[in-house]
């Protein structure tokens, strides 16, 4: 036993960076959910198989049959969407908080923990649900050799690129807008009926149009401007989360 | 300081769990935290560890107000029963993941108490029993040489064989790397003797805060004729009494008299250990559950 | 030496009169460093505050005296303290206690005496 084993005070107090710490923290989630991404694959190659079949109209006249069929992404990237919803309101749940605060965190740092997580997922899930949908129509035209009519939309390189530019910005947008609502609902548990009930009967019952709030978003002819107007609002949004539930606590 | 707690109260739900609680602790020292269910003693330890708020008053750990600080989160760490791990992650995962949290994580020794304790590394936590749960989370606790080390009943569903290895695990490791340790139990006798320091809290109200060895010589227990005796203790502070055998009585009370005194009236005195101290001091009669049946 | 847990002696005391016995037997000899709180700590499996309590009664009976840094050290004049310490207070207290069980049995004085001559005619030399 060494000489200098006194109560002398070793263990001073241990000061942690605060990105440090978010960082550890963005890794421990990353680790923790990887299940989540063989998930979304899974979900987005049965979107992928529904694809397939999918949208055939026909149209008969005198002497002439066409046959349209309409291969599009649409509903890889609609079940991608869905499931950066699930996974943002999961980061907002009591079950979520406590497991964090089993090792080292804070409010702040575990909001800015989950926001890196979910731009990682969006990036993810948007580059896979694209490449997806290309892989998708490819196999449609190859399958189809026979058929000379086939149009083809949004396969040049650079429009490639701006769907997945698209997709992940869009995913932002829904992500950073469940986030807050989630963190929101968190306050208090009857607010997860009055929330949903006021976005209903706005929508239903007072017919209050929410088209031109999607059309701002959607209908713009510029990609870097849609870029701008999606990344503001989500970076917006994802600020607003941060302030609710500071004062809630956790292992109740 | 560490722990600086001061008129601290927390109500819940509009019952008031802890009342005016004020103490300090200022060393790296094992402070055990003894009182009954209910008492409130996993309320006071939650708020140390920065999970709840206080009511009122005053408390910080560490210089902070250990609510919502990283700094309080980076230097402590809450064992109990209820860690909360993700569902994904394998024991071992989870032991390599406290490591890139924890500044002065032992590898070594989490792999080391791991096997012996016979954990299999590919295990998920929630497929373990309550004592095997228990058993984890202790090793993730001692492993992380935490400056301040928080157990509240981390012996749940231990049997007594496991229990014992806790403890010297907990003692050794404590001695090769002094810390501030809190540890909450229901078995004092158990962890006496690894004790520096208690707090004994009984209806949110901190009842003795002293050394474990003061606390063996706070109280003495007397046995005598049962009239003698009844007149003697009168306007003495008394923890407990109940009849013994025929005609004697035998009564728990402060050591404040001089043993010739107690010994010239032909009574005899013995020693009261800490664990029987608290219970008599958190009693809610005098005589205790013997009240119930005692008709008069 | 194991411990007893339920004696009304305190620990610290046990292990301060464990080792008083231990230098009498000269398993420390004069200035020679006595163990330290931690290392009584791992022995006995207590808390070294409580084994700290132990060599601190020793100190102030200079039994044990202080190398700063260094630890606690055997006294010279440490057997010859204990044995007086044993003498005054062991001794003396259980003839204290003998007599009083005499005065219960109503013996007097020269009656006991003519005990204790008889008890040290047979064993007499016994436990040195």
């Amino acid at each position: 036993m060494s000489l200098i084993q006194n109560k002398v005070q070793k263990n001073t107090v241990i000061h942690v960076n605060f990105l440090e710490a978010v960082k550890k923290q963005y890794h421990y989630k990353l680790h923790a959910h990887h299940s989540m991404f063989g998930t979304m694959i899974i979900m987005q190659i049965i979107a992928g198989l529904l694809t397939f079949s999918n949208q055939i109209y026909s149209v008969n006249s005198n002497n002439i049959d066409i046959t349209v069929r309409i291969i599009s992404a649409d509903l890889i990237i609609g079940l991608t969407f869905l499931w950066i919803i699930i996974m943002a309101f999961q980061l907002t749940t009591k079950a979520s908080k406590n497991k964090m605060v089993t090792f080292v965190t804070s409010k702040q740092t575990n909001h800015l923990a989950n926001i890196l997580f979910m731009i990682t997922l969006c990036f993810i899930g948007g580059l896979t649900a694209n490449l997806l949908g290309a892989f998708v129509k490819m196999v449609v035209s190859v399958m189809d050799q026979t058929d000379p009519f086939i149009y083809f939309a949004g396969t040049s390189v650079s429009e490639f690129a701006t769907g997945i530019l698209a997709t992940i910005a869009y995913m932002l947008l829904i992500a950073s807008f469940f986030y807050l609502i989630g963190e929101i609902v968190q306050i208090h548990s009857i607010l997860i009926i009055i929330i949903p009930s006021v976005l209903v009967g706005l929508l239903f019952i007072l017919g209050v149009n929410v088209e031109p709030i999607i059309g701002f978003y959607i209908f713009t002819k510029s990609l870097s401007i849609m870029l701008v107007k999606t990344l503001v609002t989500a970076f917006l949004l994802f600020f607003a989360a941060t302030l609710f539930g500071n004062r809630l606590e956790v292992r109740r | 300081m560490i722990i600086h707690c001061e008129n601290v109260s927390k109500s819940y739900n509009a019952s008031k769990v802890l009342d005016r609680i004020s103490f300090q602790v200022t060393e790296q020292k094992i402070t055990g935290l003894i009182g009954r269910n209910g008492a409130g003693k996993t309320t006071l330890l939650k708020m140390i560890a920065g999970f709840w708020h206080t009511s009122s008053g005053n408390l910080e750990v560490f210089g902070n107000d250990p609510f919502n600080n990283l700094t309080v989160s980076a230097n402590t760490i809450f064992v109990d029963d209820q860690m909360a791990f993700p569902e994904t992650l394998t024991l071992w995962d989870l032991l390599i993941e406290a490591g890139r949290f924890y500044q002065h994580w032992d590898a070594g020794l989490a792999g080391r108490l791991f096997e012996y304790f016979q954990f299999n590394k590919k295990q998920f936590h929630h497929h373990l029993s309550k004592g095997k749960k228990s058993t984890f989370n202790m090793i993730v606790g001692l492993a992380s040489r935490s400056p301040l080390t928080i157990f509240d009943e981390p012996t749940t569903g231990m049997d007594s064989a496991v229990r014992k290895d806790f403890y010297r695990a907990l003692l050794k490791d404590y001695l090769a790397h002094p810390r501030s340790i809190l540890i909450s139990s229901h078995h004092l006798n158990e962890i006496e003797d690894l004790l520096e320091d208690i707090l004994l809290i009984d209806d949110g109200n901190l009842v003795l805060h002293t050394s474990i060895d003061d606390m063996r010589e706070y109280a003495i227990a007397i046995t005598g004729n049962y009239s003698q005796l009844d007149a003697w203790i009168n306007g003495k502070e008394i923890f407990h009494k109940e009849k013994v055998g025929i005609n004697e009585m035998y009564v728990i009370m402060k050591n404040d008299v001089p043993t010739e005194e107690i010994e010239r009236y032909g009574f005899h005195i013995s020693s009261v250990s800490p664990n029987d101290l608290a219970v008599y001091m958190t009693n809610k009669t005098r005589g205790g559950i013997d009240d119930v049946f005692d008709s008069k | 030496m194991i411990l007893d847990h339920r004696s009304t002696t305190p620990i610290y005391m046990q292990i301060a009169t464990w080792l008083e016995t231990e230098i009498l037997k000269e398993h420390f000899k004069q200035d020679e460093k006595i163990y330290s709180q931690y290392q009584l700590a791992e022995m006995f499996q207590i808390n070294p505050a409580t084994a700290a309590k132990g060599l601190t009664l020793l100190g102030q009976e200079k039994v044990l005296y202080d190398k700063r840094g260094l630890g606690k050290f055997v006294s010279p004049d440490a057997k010859k303290i204990i044995k007086n310490k044993r003498k005054n207070d062991v001794l003396v207290k259980s003839i204290e206690k003998i007599v009083m069980e005499a005065n219960h049995l109503e013996i007097n004085e020269s009656e006991l005496l003519q005990i204790v001559q008889q008890v040290y005619r047979e064993k007499g030399g016994e436990g040195k």
